[in-house]
């Protein structure tokens, strides 16, 4: 009997350490939150890799990342300007609405909420270009978004298979 | 010697004295008219408007009979349909009116309307921080490349004044979509640019046009007393790239210039100044560059600079406009 009681014990004892060691640490990632530890993109390289697809039809111009905050209306969705740590965004002049953008943001919350102003924005473009250019509401409908860590891709391709060969390797464009 | 005296005042010249007296007066007489006659004369120095004619290319305006006027008029027909003089010249660009009247008159005494603000100092960046750039696809471009800090924007891609007209709610703001008006509605604004056209050269209503660009900017003038309105001309089209590009076939530079001349009528008919944005972009052939837009139609980012340094060596104050405060007619 005391023997079994001991047993018992030193069992409990054991479970109870094993419990204590999935407590989690400082080091422990959190549930669910893996993707906090993905590198960032390097915007630059991501969309100059964009560029080089043939994704797209023409020309596009690169835009300051203070006129893209304005552009997405990222304020209105609570995001800071600071809140972007870097980025590198390309627009057509206004001939097409093909356009590239990478955005770093400073946590994956954040990022979360500008992929959701970004799929606004492209709703947004459907409905000026329905009746204004709809020849490229197809490109519209064909638009890549994606995160990667921190970061946030959208893509309005002229041929989303070049544009693909880019957004389904990311990891191949994470800053060094 | 009271006898000499009497013989030299009867007759210092050998004539009777009465007969001198008249001559003299007759003499008088003729020069006072005279003095009267040139004190009369008309011509004289002009007064200045202490605004320069600015350097144009000659071009050709629709004479006072034939411009369109405020009265409605019947739609779908424009204004050189229904006269004999000919079409502006392949510049565009305007000329002053040949018969001024008493609006010319009134035109010496202050900012001539009828021309368009003439090449002054360039303002700093800060010049558009209180200024709002009203228009189409071609204004948005605007704003995103030419380099303007601090102004505000409301447009929206395919605007036109007939959209506005109908009370089209299309602006987006703030996830709310608004007619341009309430857009504009409660907000002061230094400066307002116009530019609208581009998308309205599909409807051949040019009459139509006229009527709704004046309404708007009556609207604007009585919503925003102390705002500079600035009209803007139209930048010309590279027709041969809106044709390799696929473009509207409507998109011609002949009618553009036409809605130009219907601009600075508008500008004119409704006081508010006039920015020929079109001269700094018409080549020789009167057609934008073709390196200047991928489709002939929206500017590419360099020549959104050019536009932003056109706009800052063309201003015009408030007080240099209107030196009597708001204008309310």
């Amino acid at each position: 009997m005391k023997l079994r009681k001991l047993f018992a014990l030193a069992c409990g004892a054991a479970m109870a350490l094993t419990l204590a060691a999935c407590g989690g640490g400082e080091d422990a990632p959190a549930m669910g939150t893996g993707e906090a530890q993905v590198p960032d993109l390097d915007p630059a390289a991501v969309t100059q890799a964009l560029l080089d697809s043939g994704a797209f039809s023409e020309t596009l111009e690169t835009l300051e990342l203070d006129t893209a905050y304005q552009l997405y209306a990222l304020e209105g969705y609570g995001v800071a300007r600071e809140d972007i740590l870097d980025g590198s965004v390309y627009l057509s002049a206004g001939a097409t609405a093909e356009e590239a953008s990478v955005l770093v943001l400073k946590d994956a919350d954040t990022a979360a909420t500008v992929l959701g102003a970004l799929q606004a924005h492209v709703d947004l473009q459907k409905e000026s270009y329905e009746s204004y250019l709809p020849a490229e509401i197809p490109k519209l409908d064909n638009a890549r978004l994606a995160t990667h860590g921190n970061s946030v891709v959208l893509v309005v391709p002229a041929d989303s298979d070049a544009a693909d060969t880019v957004v389904d390797k990311l990891s191949d464009y994470e800053a060094q | 010697m009271r006898t000499r005296m009497r013989s030299r005042l009867h007759n210092p010249f050998r004539v009777p004295l009465p007969l001198l007296l008249t001559v003299v007066a007759v003499i008088l007489m003729i020069i006072a008219l005279g003095l009267t006659v040139w004190a009369r004369d008309p011509d004289g120095p002009a007064a200045g408007d202490g605004t320069a004619p600015p350097e144009s290319s000659p071009g050709v305006t629709l004479s006072p009979s034939e411009r369109p006027t405020a009265d409605p008029a019947p739609s779908g027909t424009a204004p050189s349909e229904e006269s004999t003089q000919p079409l502006p010249s392949e510049s565009g660009a305007v000329l002053p009116p040949e018969e001024t009247g008493t609006d010319g008159a009134e035109a010496q005494e202050g900012y001539d309307f009828s021309q368009p603000v003439p090449e002054s100092e360039a303002v700093g960046d800060d010049y558009f921080a209180d200024a709002v750039f009203v228009g189409d696809s071609r204004t948005a471009g605007f704003m995103l490349y030419s380099g303007v800090t601090g102004a505000s924007s409301v447009t929206h891609t395919g605007l036109s004044i007939f959209d506005v007209q109908k009370g089209k709610a299309c602006i987006q703001v703030g996830g709310q979509k608004l007619t341009l008006q309430q857009a504009l509605e409660g907000k002061e604004y230094g400066k307002i640019y116009l530019c609208l056209g581009v998308n309205e050269l599909g409807y051949y209503n040019d009459q139509g046009f006229y009527e709704a660009f004046c309404e708007l900017v009556t609207e604007l003038r009585q919503s925003h007393p102390e705002s500079v309105i600035y009209l803007q001309t139209l930048i010309p089209l590279n027709e041969e790239v809106i044709a390799q590009t696929g473009g509207r076939d409507y998109l011609k530079n002949d009618h553009l210039r036409i809605y130009n001349d219907l601009i600075c009528q508008a500008a004119e008919d409704c006081r508010v100044p006039v920015v020929d944005v079109y001269s700094d972009f018409a080549d020789e052939n009167g057609s934008l560059p073709a390196e200047a837009s991928n489709d002939g139609i929206h500017l590419n980012r360099s020549y959104c600079e050019q536009w932003l340094e056109y706009l800052k060596t063309h201003t015009v104050s408030y007080d240099t406009l209107y030196p009597e405060g708001a204008d309310a007619t």
